[in-house]
């Protein structure tokens, strides 16, 4: 878990980065004429690279120092808790798991094998050559 | 990161000269199937061709072109023999169009009942309807079984009876005892995503050997001289350099051309760009006036609704709400056959009776059916009615019109792969040219394309373009010479486009070609409707000269791939159209309803005897081989005759031509 120092000293080093790449944005046109030219992307790797490498060890042992004082005071109780995603801030593409299982039109075979063929690992639901084309979800894909 | 990489295959190549290295440092000299700056250290930069855009010119054994089904298998195929290769591709492998191939792939294996990979060879020669060549349509069902159990080999999971054999189902027409002995079950299938997981299979597998990848290149031009094919120029679409791979032997496996028409079920990347090439190169193309249409398509998205639907009780309805099929084929009415109804609702369209703002398409009802049986008979069809049409299929009809499937013509080769053309009545073979899959025509299709047949036909012609090569050539022969400006004038049509500056844009000469194919190319054919469309194609493909684009820069420009995917598909689009025009009579998918009857050599209908054969030039059962000029869109028609005699006569014999009825 992030406290709000750590998060913050993650979007100052990013800002930085960021800043440093619009910089390099006037030498981009002086580099593109260039036929071995670095392009921008490159540019901003290795910027970023050494910023983050920066960012991300301070980042580490801080969290580090965090996690072995949390196991301390009985962080075991936390760890067992499933790892929620955070909210997007719409909250749109929070979907719940079991919600899109029960939408899945075809329900899976038990152990895969379609009871009245037999099939071992063969399409889901009714037989799609039922009508004489290759049908599924109302599709036709071959003929 | 280079530096270490160069560092590696330094030391690499030290290394390996001694005998004595653990099996780990042996990767150091293996190339990643990309490299991380778009050029290779083998790769010489020239300025032969312009100043303005620096040429880079690689050499190998032989290049690919596409990357689907066909092009991976005729890579691989051609690495493994120890061909230095290239695979020259616009998309990611697993992008291919091939991906979306769901249906199964047909091989007389013999798992559910006794078969005999003959009497699949006589239903694909029926399909055909007697256009097909009979020693290719020999070649590939007799390599049918091979081919699945060596893809079943490489890893890809077919389904399974309780033994453990490949489990076939009935599908595409497919007969046993030459017809006589009821439904063959010949289609073997990976659930129901065969295509996607071919691809994967051959992608995964072709990364075994050492085949070079030129991913998101463009090819523009086949560099060809005194009528022999030397290699591709390509346009890097991620830097904008221009390419040129030489080689002895190029295979063109670019897949089809459905965007030509309004309406069609292909990726929007099925320009045709392997049959556009060899126009420009001169050479012809085969049957293009074959294109394979499915009655119910939905309207703008371009999926096919099933015949399920109106086996159900769906009916089709036009802008008065009539049923119109009762008009058409009073007994069958709905359930008449595919061509049947995909005349009718073209008909309907043409007389004013269409739905829409542009009154073209027509509606198929389902909401008349009681919601529970759609559900039990049908179950995903409210969803793909939701999201591919937009409409609550309970309470909606669904709109739907003629959709092109798949094109049956293409590149014209023999058995082998190698491309032909036709010369004082000889098949006469183009030196260092092949083509597999659907840009070409070998021809097992014919006039028809039976289903689960055009997966077999990737794999098989794949392999034998890589079996062909392999015997011929041997790996590491030098190149011969190519004059340094060779490419020279694709370039200089790169960069007309690149800066064009006319008054139309791409999209609407792309969509007036498309909607003048749709509607005068289609299903309903006749005479004065394909005259009034090769004039009008005529004046789309004069309208290119006008083309106005708006990107100016090189690195990835999309609107100039796009142009040039737009003449790709304006020179497959007037051969279909003239070709169409031209061929009088009906057969297998082209049906005309001026000339309703099959004009062969003889009445096979009637007994043969006292008949007089026709001569070559009154009658139909022959191949078109189509030429354009690419500066005035003309089109010149030649003729072939078909091949009647297969690979071996002892071990099978050719099948006369007959009345095709089902």
């Amino acid at each position: 878990m992030m406290t709000r120092a750590s998060s913050f000293s993650i979007v100052k080093t990013f800002l930085s980065c960021v800043i440093f790449c619009c910089d390099n944005g006037k030498a981009h046109n002086r580099l593109v004429q260039h036929p071995r030219r670095m392009s921008l992307l490159h540019v901003c790797c290795t910027t970023v690279r050494g910023f983050v490498k920066k960012g991300l060890f301070l980042e580490s042992t801080y969290t580090a120092c965090h996690r072995t004082a949390g196991y301390a005071s009985g962080g075991v109780a936390k760890d067992k808790e499933p790892l929620k995603k955070a909210k997007t801030p719409q909250g749109r593409f929070d979907m719940d798991e079991t919600e899109s299982k029960s939408k899945d039109v075809f329900e899976r075979f038990p152990d895969d094998v379609n009871p009245e063929t037999k099939e071992k690992g063969g399409p889901r639901g009714p037989e799609p050559t039922r009508y004489g084309d290759w049908e599924k979800k109302g599709r036709c894909i071959d003929f | 990161m280079a530096a270490v990489c160069a560092v590696s295959r330094v030391l690499g190549r030290k290394i390996v000269s001694s005998k004595a290295l653990p099996v780990v440092c042996q990767t150091s000299n293996r190339k990643l199937h990309f490299s991380i700056y778009g050029k290779r250290g083998d790769a010489k930069v020239s300025d032969a061709i312009s100043t303005q855009y620096p040429v880079v010119d690689h050499e190998f054994d032989a290049v690919v072109v596409g990357a689907g089904g066909a092009g991976l298998r005729a890579a691989f195929g051609l690495s493994e023999a120890g061909f230095n290769t290239a695979c020259v591709t616009k998309l990611f492998p697993t992008r291919s169009h091939t991906v979306a191939a769901q249906g199964g792939i047909n091989a007389a294996l013999g798992n559910m009942e006794e078969d005999d990979w003959r009497w699949h060879f006589y239903d694909t020669v029926k399909g055909s309807d007697w256009l097909g060549d009979q020693d290719a349509i020999h070649y590939m069902t007799e390599q049918a079984p091979a081919a699945v159990v060596e893809l079943e080999n490489f890893g890809m999971p077919f389904s399974r009876t309780e033994e453990g054999r490949i489990y076939q189902r009935a599908f595409g027409g497919q007969s046993l005892k030459f017809g006589k002995g009821g439904q063959a079950h010949r289609c073997c299938c990976v659930a129901d995503r065969t295509g996607h997981a071919l691809l994967h299979t051959l992608y995964g597998r072709s990364l075994r050997y050492d085949t070079s990848y030129f991913v998101e290149y463009f090819a523009l031009d086949l560099l060809m001289e005194d009528g022999e094919c030397k290699g591709v120029i390509a346009l890097c679409m991620e830097d904008g350099s221009i390419h040129r791979f030489r080689a002895k032997n190029t295979v063109i496996a670019t897949g089809g051309y459905g965007r030509t028409y309004f309406s069609c079920t292909s990726a929007h990347t099925s320009t045709g760009d392997g049959n556009a090439m060899v126009t420009r190169a001169g050479l012809p193309c085969q049957d293009l006036e074959f294109v394979q249409f499915h009655p119910t398509g939905i309207y703008g998205a371009g999926c096919l609704i099933t015949e399920g639907c109106r086996g159900e009780g769906g009916i089709l309805i036009n802008s008065e709400g009539e049923r119109f099929m009762e008009r058409y084929a009073p007994n069958a009415k709905d359930l008449a056959s595919r061509d049947v109804v995909s005349r009718s609702m073209t008909i309907e369209i043409r007389e004013g009776r269409g739905v829409g703002p542009d009154k073209d398409h027509v509606y198929l009802q389902l909401h008349h059916l009681p919601p529970q049986q759609l559900a039990a008979r049908l179950p995903g069809i409210s969803e793909t009615a939701m999201i591919f049409a937009g409409v609550d299929v309970t309470k909606e009809p669904i709109p739907v019109l003629p959709t092109v499937h798949y094109n049956m013509g293409g590149i014209p080769t023999n058995y082998k792969g190698q491309v032909i053309t036709h010369k004082d009545g000889e098949d006469t073979v183009v030196p260092g040219l092949y083509a597999c899959g659907e840009s070409g025509c070998a021809s097992v299709h014919g006039a028809n394309r039976l289903g689960a047949n055009s997966l077999l036909d990737l794999v098989v012609f794949g392999r034998a373009c890589a079996l062909t090569i392999a015997e011929t050539n041997t790996p590491g022969e030098k190149l011969s010479p190519l004059k340094p400006n060779a490419g020279e004038a694709s370039v200089a049509n790169l960069d007309k486009i690149r800066f064009a500056n006319g008054s139309t844009r791409t999209s609407e000469i792309r969509l007036n070609m498309q909607k003048t194919m749709q509607s005068h190319a289609a299903v309903f054919r006749t005479g004065d409707i394909l005259k009034e469309g090769c004039d009008k194609m005529d004046s789309v493909y004069k309208s290119l000269d006008d083309i106005k684009t708006f990107d100016r820069g090189i690195v990835w420009n999309t609107d100039l791939v796009e142009t040039l995917e737009l003449q790709n598909l304006m020179l497959n689009g007037v051969q279909t159209i003239v070709s169409a025009e031209a061929r009088t009579e009906s057969r297998g998918a082209h049906a005309r309803e001026d000339f309703k009857d099959r004009v062969d050599e003889y009445d096979y209908s009637k007994s043969l005897q006292g008949q007089v054969k026709k001569p070559f030039e009154q009658h139909w059962r022959k191949h078109t081989l189509s030429y354009v000029d690419p500066k005035t869109g003309k089109v010149t028609l030649e003729y072939r005759p078909v091949i009647d005699n297969s690979l071996n006569a002892e071990e099978c014999a050719a099948i006369p031509p007959a009345i095709r009825s089902y």
